[in-house]
């Protein structure tokens, strides 16, 4: 799950990297033709003793160092941020004041919560989790059904077990999610000898 | 021949496992909370429910760990909880509770743990 910043993050830079592509094919494009646009011609790209003469100076070497670690940290940050789950622990139940606090583990209501939907007849399994994603509160419940599984029928239990789960916490601001995944093959049943 | 006054005849300390033990008979009194303490975890009180108190100059502050049913409202049982650890404790111990803490720890849906066990 990304967080919202993380998100924005990835479009930017993603908008951007689609904006050097796009410049640097056409700039490509321009060099190949040597054609002539408002009077301007591509760069000569066959004298390259400016760009020797930087890379011979003292300080290209530390400085190409210092940029070297601070894109490997950035990349570093960038993997992390889309790594990182974050999960729920506990949340705060209604009616919690100065006498004492009420609250729930998230991941252990989830868990129920999938534990129900794994009793319909074609779920196979199902897990269930309570996350922050983009700023909102999220219960996300994902179950393996059988390819024969009657998808009428789990679309019905989907949403009682979303409306059972929404009782449970009795918190407006949550939101639930439930996915289905078509399990692969059918299951091999014992057969009896 | 006339009894001593109260304060000459001794002090009456309420230890904290005391206060723990109520606690945790309380919250078990509750319809929608289950024991999941099971055969050796009964003997060593491992398990839920499970409460801690800290007990001092009459008064407590306790912390209740708890296993609800499924699909119950959890927000409804644990303020259940409160209420009834907080009157138990106070009716017979005589320490006043100052706050009662809920967590509900696990949440079991029993259709599906028979299932599991049969």
């Amino acid at each position: 799950m990304t967080t919202r910043k993380t998100l924005l993050i990835d479009r930017t830079a993603t908008f951007l990297l689609a904006l050097v592509l796009v410049l640097g094919g056409a700039a490509s494009i321009w060099w190949w033709s040597g054609a002539t646009i408002n009077g301007h011609q591509p760069l000569a790209t066959s004298d390259t003793s400016q760009v020797a003469q930087v890379v011979d100076d003292s300080w290209f070497a530390w400085v190409a160092a210092l940029v070297g670690i601070v894109l490997a940290l950035v990349g570093i940050r960038w993997i992390a941020a889309h790594l990182t789950r974050s999960r729920v622990k506990h949340l705060v139940l209604g009616g919690s004041d100065a006498t004492g606090r009420l609250d729930v583990a998230g991941s252990k209501v989830a868990d129920a919560a999938a534990d129900a939907l794994a009793t319909t007849v074609g779920v196979r399994s199902a897990r269930g989790a309570v996350v922050r994603d983009r700023g909102q509160l999220v219960a996300t419940l994902s179950a393996v059904i059988e390819p024969d599984a009657d998808l009428a029928l789990l679309a019905r239990r989907a949403d009682e077990v979303s409306a059972q789960l929404a009782g449970a916490l009795g918190r407006d601001d949550l939101h639930c999610s439930v996915q289905f995944r078509v399990a692969s093959r059918g299951r091999a049943l014992p057969r009896a000898r | 021949m006339a009894t001593a006054p109260a304060a000459d005849r001794g002090r009456t300390v309420i230890a904290d496992k005391v206060v723990e033990r109520v606690a945790s008979i309380a919250t078990s009194e509750i319809e929608a909370v289950i024991d999941t303490r099971t055969g050796w975890t009964k003997l060593v009180r491992k398990g839920l429910p499970h409460a801690e108190a800290v007990v001092a100059g009459g008064t407590s502050r306790i912390t209740v760990e708890v296993a609800a049913t499924w699909p119950t409202p959890l927000a409804q049982v644990a303020a259940q909880v409160r209420e009834h650890v907080s009157r138990q404790v106070s009716d017979i111990t005589g320490v006043t509770v100052t706050r009662v803490d809920v967590t509900v720890a696990d949440v079991v849906h029993l259709e599906a743990t028979e299932a599991r066990v049969h």
